[in-house]
């Protein structure tokens, strides 16, 4: 993974430049959709700027990046259009968005993983994709340890029988 | 097949697209740039749990229902030794029966009751009678002739709760006879005859005052003791010349309120010889010759002139048999305190002896 200095992430364009493609990612893994990605994107990086937090290092960035995300992406979710929503989708039997569907087609792997219930996708995205130990992630979701372990097992369980049946 | 490897390969999938990284980086540059206020308080920190006010009143409740069922049944427990002898609930049993074949209609709460009310007092008055004159033969027959008022003879002090559980042996215990006296007791109140045969005692003998004072230590001499009534003229003038005598009459800062009397009561010790009683900020000292036993405390909502005029098995039998070794009856305001000695009446051994008198 790209390395990124102090020096040069003082300035907030290049922070922006990147961390947005990590803070989308989480977000979409999240939400499973686009438009509220990119919605949570947005009010990640404003909030970064709003806040002006004083950052011992990358780490400490990167995870108050993430931690932002995950939060935003909960008051989403539960929010009451979001659910009025998503009861609108399923009474249309439109399970899936269009990045979902796209998805879909192209790599089954992915596809599984966002078939997935909602709090494993994150788990799942943070340990296997932004290569987060099990204590990092525990830190920043504020979820046990133990607890994170579980949803990793649980979550490789539910994705077993997923990728079987495509052939891995 | 390597997970980590194969979800990695779908980061383009996941990840935005340029055109998408430039619509949201100038879509926040715009919003800092417009100077659009964040409302909403960082989010950057998790929710704090709810305070478990449920589970915390679960533990509770069942804490104090523990409590309350422990506290019941240790109040419920000496009570059961009071209960009245296998005679008295037979007769009793029987006279509801006779009360339910009388009245043909169960359903008539008004008749029953009224029918059980003259059998009871039937059924009283002859018990009165009989336990009156039990009570005459257990006091020749077990009472050592120095104790003026054997309430509890000697001979329970070697019986002790033998006594109780030997209820189907015809030899006439010491129990037997402090519970015939209990029933004598209620009798008197029931039948209302005691007043009026009170009132006269206590006007036609003069109060002693040096009784009332040095009464600590010396027996009553049983002499006295109205025939009828049971009670002690003595006494009873003692008691009449305390409620003016006594020094404990003005408790300036003793609440008397029914709320809060028995909270301001405190004993320092149960098993020293010189207890103290504090009552607000004011200590009184106490003897306690039962150490082992436990002095407790109430009080009557009557008027100084009510109690004084009371017999003294008033306060030792009947409905007030716990109060058999009352250690101290002072008034204040229009109140009359009772300190007395908590237990069974089977385990003393000398009431006569530990009783004193205000002043």
């Amino acid at each position: 993974m790209e390395t990124f200095s102090l020096v040069t992430s003082e300035s907030f364009e290049q922070v922006m430049k990147f961390y947005m493609p990590m803070v989308y990612r989480i977000a979409f893994t999240r939400v499973g959709n686009v438009s509220d990605a990119e919605d949570i994107t947005q009010d990640v990086f404003f909030k970064y700027f709003r806040a002006n937090e004083i950052f011992n290092n990358e780490e400490h960035r990167k995870a108050w990046l993430i931690r932002c995300t995950i939060n935003c992406a909960n008051t989403l979710v539960t929010s009451a259009w979001n659910r009025h929503k998503a009861s609108e989708e399923a009474l249309e039997g439109i399970g899936t968005t269009d990045a979902l569907d796209r998805l879909e087609q192209q790599t089954a792997v992915a596809d599984a993983v966002m078939k997935l219930p909602e709090k494993y996708r994150t788990v799942i995205h943070l340990f296997y994709f932004e290569d987060l130990s099990i204590t990092q992630i525990s830190k920043i979701t504020g979820i046990r340890e133990s607890t994170v372990k579980s949803q990793l097992s649980r979550a490789r369980d539910m994705l077993k029988p997923m990728l079987k049946e495509v052939g891995f | 097949m390597d997970f980590r490897e194969e979800y990695k390969k779908s980061e383009k999938l996941i990840s935005p697209t340029d055109e998408q990284l430039q619509k949201m980086m100038s879509a926040v540059m715009s919003r800092i740039e417009s100077g659009e206020e964040d409302t909403k308080e960082l989010n950057i920190t998790p929710a704090k749990k709810a305070f478990p006010y449920k589970k915390i009143a679960f533990i509770g409740g069942s804490v104090a229902a523990c409590a309350a069922i422990t506290i019941a049944a240790v109040n419920i427990a000496p009570t059961l030794n009071n209960v009245p002898t296998a005679e008295r609930a037979g007769s009793l049993s029987a006279s509801a029966d006779d009360a339910r074949q009388n009245t043909a209609l169960t359903t008539n709460a008004a008749t029953t009751y009224s029918a059980d009310a003259d059998k009871l007092d039937a059924e009283s008055a002859t018990e009165f009678d009989t336990s009156a004159d039990s009570l005459e033969d257990c006091a020749e027959e077990t009472a050592p002739e120095s104790f003026v008022m054997p309430l509890v003879p000697e001979s329970s002090k070697s019986n002790g709760y033998s006594a109780n559980d030997n209820l189907t042996d015809n030899s006439l215990s010491a129990k037997d006879c402090f519970t015939a006296e209990c029933e004598a007791a209620e009798v008197f109140e029931t039948l209302e005859i005691s007043e009026s045969e009170v009132d006269e005692v206590i006007l036609t003998e003069e109060p002693d005052v040096d009784n009332a004072t040095d009464s600590t230590k010396e027996p009553i001499d049983d002499a006295h003791k109205n025939p009828e009534t049971g009670a002690d003229p003595d006494l009873i003038a003692a008691w009449s010349q305390a409620v003016e005598d006594s020094p404990l009459v003005c408790i300036e800062d003793f609440d008397c309120s029914f709320e809060k009397p028995l909270t301001k009561l405190e004993f320092t010790s149960a098993d020293s010889e010189n207890d103290t009683l504090i009552i607000g900020d004011k200590t009184y000292k106490l003897t306690n010759h039962e150490e082992e036993d436990e002095w407790s405390f109430t009080w009557f909502s009557m008027s100084n002139e009510e109690i004084a005029a009371l017999p003294y098995e008033y306060f030792t039998t009947g409905h007030f048999n716990e109060f058999q070794h009352i250690y101290k009856i002072f008034f204040a305001e229009d109140r009359c305190f009772v300190v007395y000695l908590l237990g069974d009446a089977a385990s003393f051994a000398n009431p006569q002896g530990e009783y004193v008198l205000v002043g």
